[in-house]
């Protein structure tokens, strides 16, 4: 089998690795890079577990191969926090307990910073459609709706 | 043995299609090829991405037309500004397929 040298950016560090095509870029976050912050939940873009930035955007790394992200600057939720800060989103998820198992939660955050960095004055209504790709079997969401939108407040200064 | 090649050009990617002796698959955003091929529905010899190739993905105005790639993410459309004053219910319906998370995969999502 053939292996690809693939050179990424990752969290802002310039990173390479070797890959097989069939790897996802997810199976080459978690076993290679070993950033297991990226869940594997449905392996087929339903569940959002697996949510990471590509250049800016919100994909879901179960469906994107390893190979594809060839030149392109990945984020993680590894990159979130600032050393032992935790970005407000993060924090807020604590205050308001957005979570039960944590499962959900890492791809919740990317995808809600993903949500911030575009609108960082949503309505509960647009929070709500642009999480609907990440679901939580543990808490009914409104806790993590209420802790988005607090975080949003916070970081407009509010 | 899978193989996988981003050909830069239109031709090239005809050229290795056509000369394949395998199994060929085209990828762009990846939300079918890639759950088929998770769950063994496929075995393709070769994906050819065609992602790479100029002009394939994103939104162009031309003649007083709008040529949307084929390869454009969902996403995209979703955010494309002249295109939602002239034409906003593709726009919002682009918006309507799949979530924000698979929209930047690409297209519809499969199988959701």
């Amino acid at each position: 089998m053939s292996k690809h040298h693939v050179s990424i950016t990752i969290n802002g560090e310039p990173t390479e690795f070797l890959c097989e095509p069939q790897f996802t870029l997810l199976d080459v976050l978690r076993d290679e890079l070993h950033l297991t912050g990226s869940k594997e939940g449905c392996s087929s873009g339903d569940c959002g577990a697996c949510s990471v930035m590509v250049d800016g955007r919100l994909v879901c790394s179960c469906l994107m191969l390893a190979v594809e992200a060839e030149g392109h600057a990945i984020e993680t939720i590894e990159g979130l926090a600032r050393g032992k800060d935790l970005h407000p989103l993060q924090r807020k998820f604590l205050e308001h307990a957005a979570l039960q198992c944590g499962f959900c939660t890492p791809g919740l955050l990317v995808a809600a910073k993903a949500l911030l960095d575009r609108n960082p004055n949503p309505t509960e209504t647009e929070t709500r459609y642009w999480l609907a790709g990440n679901l939580c079997r543990c808490t009914g969401y409104d806790k993590v709706i209420r802790a988005v939108l607090d975080a949003a407040a916070e970081l407009r200064g509010e | 043995m899978l193989s996988y090649i981003a050909p830069s050009t239109v031709e090239e990617a005809v050229s290795i299609l056509a000369s394949s002796s395998g199994f060929a698959k085209v990828l762009s955003g990846g939300t079918d090829l890639l759950v088929q091929l998770r769950s063994g529905r496929t075995k393709p010899d070769l994906i050819v991405d065609i992602k790479r190739i100029p002009g394939i993905s994103g939104i162009r105005e031309r003649d007083g037309a709008f040529v949307i790639g084929a390869a454009t993410p969902g996403a995209v459309i979703g955010e494309c500004e002249a295109l939602q004053q002239v034409w906003p219910g593709v726009v919002e319906a682009a918006n309507l397929i799949g979530t924000s998370v698979g929209r930047s995969n690409i297209g519809p999502k499969s199988p959701a």
